[in-house]
């Protein structure tokens, strides 16, 4: 069990990283209560092993990869129960949310797995080409590939969202 | 759209301030982690369970030592070669001691990563679950796991360690209950996940559910694959029509016969069932190559206050659908109509609900044991529904959880299914040692400690008997056998004791020529030869045997079926 001032370090560092991990949580599922889910689950790993986790050069970078690993592990299949067991358990998540950001995670959620994860570290987790290829244990050129194509394709998926009568966001914010 | 208004969405996503989970939460949810992870590691104090029905009785001790100690058995795989080979010798752990049914299951290993490791277990385990010692660590969490009703299991695990988004290339795998793992079938793509299993009730090939990984538009896929020894070409079935898409089936399962399978399809983001869709039947004799998209289930999610199927399976013992509904807080069990989703007995009420779902612990799952009315219940803890009761089954399995096929009829305490191509885990063409471990599973133990040797019987080296039967070895590899016969007598090491098996349509030592034809057709036939005797050709190979009298001479008694053999098992004998 972590020590009173590992529970100290850990509040510092949950205070100061937890709003990113929830931001690019719900960038890569498009759902803002899957998004606090999936932080809260990644956090709470981190603070089962935070002795070591405290350790790494980069906690954040530990329990973003965690967070990484839950929006796309085969488990988020199950989301429509954990949606319901939330609805049932009262829990209701609200949050005042510019049309543009949810016109932006709902032209995410229209891309390819591979794609949407390379845009979300490039540009909110501000890592570069290489730093992601090492992180995804894939080629640079791979990297370049998707996100140049998730560039497009978001683009295309954006212009489609503005577009006269077409539905807009369609996350449960 | 210009770059730099990608670019300027992303900063204002970026700049948004979005509810943050309170810290008190996260540090009691991590706790609780500890304490699922102590409850796993920790001795246990035993507990008594009592179940009902035919599961009366079971008592199960929790677990003794630490997951620790079976995640370090779990490590013996690191560094192994890609693919798991087939082990030379049987698993000295395996299967687990004890005289409960054996379970294979995924424990969930708390990490970075969401993690599996496939364990096996008794449902009266005293003695923590035993790792599988072949596959290497990154197999596991790929795994998916069906019961092969024909002995042990079979599944689905990853051949090379999955990159950061969690993909890798798959493969199939037979499991005996010695822990023997025999890769088998296509190597699936990288970019598709098995999400479920499904083996034939007659052990003849699997069903696999496929889904696309990196896509939201490509319909998931459906494929029978033959398991070894079993002749057929793989087929596919794809999950579209038009204006129909689904990019998932969960919850596969064949109806008794072993002709329909039916399933529950879904979308990659939501899953099955819960999110509209009901149950989904393929009739796999038809030559679609479309997966039918019809199903009158009640969707729940547009009709407020219906329940929910969460996840079904069909028990072929009672040739019912048993269905896991979601009904508003409740979680039930039904025999339920697989068209309608009707309930055809009462809902019997999980205690406590299912625990809330939460990220890695796994989607609901139920395997109903083939020979009885027992059935796992599987999904953030394990449960045992039987004779109208569901009892909750402590210890530390969460995750997926199937019972070995070596509990179907004729396989368990003494009984097992006749085979053309072996018993039970045991086939032919194993290597001795681990073909005696197997028959040991389901005859217990033999006559004489070790094979005699049995120099000049034609294709036959070594022998060694059981009550029921005797098992024959050519050159180090198990080659044949021979049950008990009606017409035989009690000698020193002989057979003698009728066993009460089956083959897998039913034909059973003593059923008449008539009896076989009804399960047979002209595939079983019969001759004068040798004071008569019959041949049937089965999916699995051939049978023969004696029978108690010649056929087609007009005085009685009818013939019957003595026994039954299959491979090799010595010379002919010298005809009449």
């Amino acid at each position: 069990m972590p020590s009173e001032t590992g529970a100290d370090s850990f509040g510092a560092f949950y205070g100061a990283a937890a709003m990113r991990v929830v931001r690019h949580s719900y960038a890569l599922t498009g759902s803002l209560a899957d998004a606090q889910d999936i932080a809260q689950e990644a956090f709470a790993r981190a603070w089962q092993r935070w002795a070591s986790v405290s350790q790494c050069d980069s906690p954040e970078a530990w329990v973003r990869k965690v967070a990484t690993n839950l929006a796309v592990s085969r488990w988020r299949h199950d989301r429509a129960a954990r949606a319901f067991a939330r609805e049932l358990a009262g829990e209701q998540v609200m949050s005042e949310i510019s049309p543009n950001t949810v016109a932006l995670v709902h032209g995410l959620r229209t891309l390819p797995e591979r794609q949407r994860v390379v845009l979300v570290l490039h540009y909110l987790a501000d890592m570069p080409v290489d730093q992601i290829a090492a992180d995804l244990g894939c080629p640079a050129g791979s990297v370049k590939a998707w996100l140049s194509r998730g560039r497009a394709a978001l683009a295309v998926a954006l212009a489609e969202t503005a577009a006269p009568g077409s539905n807009s966001g369609v996350t449960d914010a | 759209m210009p770059r730099d208004m990608i670019d300027g969405l992303f900063d204002e996503l970026s700049a948004t301030e979005l509810p943050v989970p309170a810290q008190a939460a996260v540090m009691a949810r991590g706790r609780q982690r500890r304490v699922r992870a102590r409850v796993t590691a920790a001795v246990c104090a035993l507990a008594v369970v009592a179940l009902a029905g035919s599961a009366v009785g079971y008592v199960q001790h929790a677990a003794r030592s630490s997951a620790q100690r079976s995640a370090n058995q779990g490590d013996k795989g690191k560094g192994r070669p890609a693919h798991p080979r087939p082990s030379a010798t049987p698993a000295a752990a395996l299967p687990p001691a004890g005289t409960g049914p054996l379970l294979l299951s995924l424990l969930e290993v708390q990490g970075q990563n969401p993690s599996w490791k496939l364990v096996m277990t008794r449902l009266t385990s005293t003695v923590p679950p035993v790792a599988l010692p072949s596959p290497p660590a990154w197999a596991d969490p790929q795994a998916t796991i069906a019961t092969d009703p024909a002995g042990g299991w079979v599944i689905s695990y990853a051949t090379s360690p999955a990159n950061a988004l969690g993909e890798a290339p798959e493969r199939l795998a037979t499991v005996s209950t010695s822990g023997q793992i025999q890769p088998f079938g296509p190597t699936f793509g990288r970019l598709l996940d098995v999400t479920a299993l499904a083996v034939r009730p007659d052990g003849s090939a699997v069903a696999v559910a496929l889904s696309h990984r990196n896509t939201r538009t490509k319909p998931a896929q459906i494929e029978l694959v033959p398991l070894p020894g079993h002749p057929g070409a793989d087929r596919t079935w794809t999950l579209a029509a038009p204006g129909w898409v689904r990019t998932m089936a969960e919850s596969l399962s064949w109806a008794p016969g072993g002709t329909l399978l039916t399933y529950i399809p879904g979308s990659d983001e939501t899953g099955g069932g819960f999110a509209g869709d009901g149950a989904v039947t393929l009739d796999t004799t038809a030559p679609d190559t479309i997966a039918p998209s019809t199903s009158s289930w009640p969707p729940y999610l547009k009709h407020e206050g219906h329940c929910a199927l969460r996840t079904g399976a069909w028990q072929v013992s009672t040739s019912t659908y048993i269905a896991l509904e979601q009904c508003d807080a409740d979680v039930v069990v039904v025999a339920a109509n697989y068209v309608t989703g009707a309930n055809e007995t009462p809902a019997v009420q999980l205690p406590g609900g299912l625990h809330t779902p939460y990220w890695g612990c796994g989607q609901p799952l139920l395997d109903p044991e083939p020979s009885a009315s027992d059935v796992l219940i599987s999904g953030c803890g394990l449960y045992l529904y039987s004779h109208g009761r569901i009892t909750a089954v402590p210890g530390p399995l969460a995750g997926a959880t199937f019972w070995s096929g070596s509990n179907a009829p004729g396989t368990v305490a003494g009984h097992y299914t006749f085979r053309g191509n072996g018993i039970g885990g045991a086939m032919f063409g194993q290597a001795e040692a681990v073909a005696i471990a197997e028959l040991e599973q389901v005859l217990g133990s033999p006559t004489t400690p070790r094979p005699t040797g049995d120099a000049g019987n034609c294709t036959v080296d070594a022998y060694l008997s059981w009550p029921t039967m005797t098992a024959y070895f050519f050159r180090g590899r198990f080659v044949g056998y021979s049950s008990a016969s009606l017409l035989g007598a009690e000698f020193s090491g002989a057979p003698h004791v009728i066993p009460s098996a089956s083959t897998a349509a039913g034909l059973r030592i003593g059923d008449d020529v008539a009896q076989a034809r009804r399960m047979y057709g002209s595939a079983f036939t019969v001759s004068s030869s040798q004071g008569g005797s019959w041949r049937v050709t089965t999916s699995t190979g051939m049978l023969d045997g004696y029978l108690t009298a010649v056929p087609g001479r007009p005085t009685p008694p009818a013939p019957r079926v003595a026994d039954v053999n299959a491979g090799s098992v010595g010379c002919p004998a010298v005809s009449p």
